[in-house]
């Protein structure tokens, strides 16, 4: 029996730099229909009629975090490929404006894709801990963080000064 | 592998190059060279002056270097990486007098140097006669003449690079022109050569490298070509920028002021052991000596040339 393979994008909505702050995740709420069709109107766009097609009986959007912004995008191997080389051209998605995709892995299985995205939001955690600058937003991720991890690794993070 | 690099951030007056480089940050670039794009670098003047007539020199911008805080490349230092900014200088070459100017220290002192040929007789030279790096097109419309084969083998034996920049397919008016143009490029290089850039003209311009990888799937790269596009020719266009601050790409002269701390003790030895040879303990004849011999050693003809200038 020959394994039916899938393709898992892992995908990050990314804001421009300075607006990224200002948005509340009530405004940037998001459904996965909205994902779906607006991937599916960019893969007609540059791929036509046998690429929607392809796209449309293999694609589901699996999951979609309005915190972070990362979506999950299944889709069979083979046809990924129309997804892929589509991806770049994307700068709408339902009613959020000037955005882009950055694809930040993609996997076999939903268990790698999640394994990956543990790893990273932690990274993404040390990145936030090096932007934040007011001293009491600071304290409160340092003591969420301090919750989290095991206490060894965050005693070297509490004596460091914040950086200027 | 190599390090992702985007070769082409364009510095423009009114737009944050700062914010396109954050932008280029945060996607995990850690090679970003900063474009100065010139027009023309030799003006002529339009009211009825003959030709022969020296044209105005045009004053070209000094290369740009954004300065980044700590915080500001948090992301690459999260992962161990570092950032690396270069300077470049794109024109168009409609003249082959542009050359001469383009030889002048104002635009060498950029890191790397592109044009962007109008004619097919144009193209030939860049890619056959002409020090650059970089070979650009205007990917937006449509090519105005042909790309042929044995010039191009010949640049790519030289080590000189085509660009294809992927901002200008964003806009869906020129998309097909972008595809179709890279097509073309990529038909004549087969791959070879190529590097994929932003030429972005606002930070949302910039797409992360996995996506401009998957773009060269689009546009009939390999997947190990298309990765080397944003990789491990970037880097080889950087090498081939460096050997031309070099004598014959193996020496290559620096101030002893930007030596690194621990490394000054080589500078106080060199000048040590030249003046034991010489007898004379002034620091300026040991120099004289050196390049002295150092001429010596250069064959006849080059000396004379060298001499004539």
């Amino acid at each position: 029996m020959v394994r039916f393979k899938n393709r898992y994008f892992v995908l990050e909505i990314v804001h421009p730099l300075h607006a990224s702050t200002h948005r509340s995740v009530q405004e940037q709420k998001l459904t996965s229909q909205e994902v779906y069709h607006s991937l599916k109107e960019e893969v007609h766009k540059s791929h036509g009629d046998y690429g929607s097609a392809a796209f449309s009986i293999s694609c589901n959007v699996k999951y979609l975090n309005p915190y972070t912004n990362t979506i999950f995008v299944r889709i069979r191997r083979g046809p990924h490929r129309f997804l892929a080389t589509t991806l770049p051209f994307i700068k709408k998605i339902g009613k959020q404006d000037n955005i882009f995709l950055n694809t930040l892995y993609v996997g076999a299985t939903v268990r790698n894709c999640h394994k990956f995205l543990r790893n990273h939001n932690r990274q993404q955690l040390a990145v936030l801990l090096k932007k934040i600058t007011h001293p009491e937003e600071r304290k409160k991720l340092q003591t969420s963080l301090l919750r989290a991890c095991v206490l060894e690794n965050v005693e070297t993070w509490n004596t460091q000064t914040p950086m200027q | 592998m190599a390090a992702f690099s985007d070769l082409n951030i364009l510095h423009m007056e009114n737009v944050s190059t700062k914010e396109k480089l954050l932008m280029a940050i945060k996607l995990g670039y850690e090679v970003v060279a900063i474009n100065n794009y010139v027009e023309n670098v030799l003006v002529k003047d339009d009211k009825g002056k003959s030709k022969k007539e020296p044209s105005k020199v045009v004053e070209i911008p000094a290369p740009v270097k954004v300065h980044l805080t700590e915080r500001d490349i948090g992301d690459l230092k999260v992962k161990g990486a570092s950032l690396k900014q270069l300077s470049r200088f794109t024109t168009v070459l409609s003249d082959p007098g542009q050359w001469r100017r383009m030889q002048e220290d104002d635009i060498q002192a950029y890191d790397l140097l592109a044009v962007q040929p109008t004619t097919e007789k144009l193209f030939h030279m860049a890619c056959t006669a002409i020090e650059i790096d970089i070979i650009t097109f205007n990917i937006g419309d449509k090519l105005t003449y042909y790309l042929k084969p044995a010039p191009v083998s010949k640049a790519i034996e030289r080590g000189v690079h085509f660009e294809i920049v992927y901002s200008e397919g964003f806009h869906s008016s020129s998309r097909r022109t972008f595809i179709a143009n890279a097509l073309r490029i990529m038909h004549v290089t087969h791959g070879k050569n190529v590097i994929i850039s932003s030429g972005a003209r606002e930070a949302m311009d910039v797409r992360g490298p996995y996506d401009v990888a998957n773009l060269g799937l689009l546009i009939g790269l390999q997947e190990p070509q298309s990765k080397d596009a944003i990789s491990t020719n970037s880097r080889a266009c950087v090498l081939h920028a460096n050997t031309r601050h070099s004598v014959k790409s193996v020496i290559s002269v620096r101030s002893s002021s930007e030596l690194k701390a621990e490394d000054q003790w080589t500078v106080e030895a060199c000048r040590k052991e030249a003046s034991e040879e010489s007898g004379d303990d002034s620091s300026e004849s040991a120099a004289e000596e050196a390049d002295s011999s150092f001429d010596a050693a250069r064959p006849e003809s080059k000396r004379r040339r060298m001499d004539g200038v």
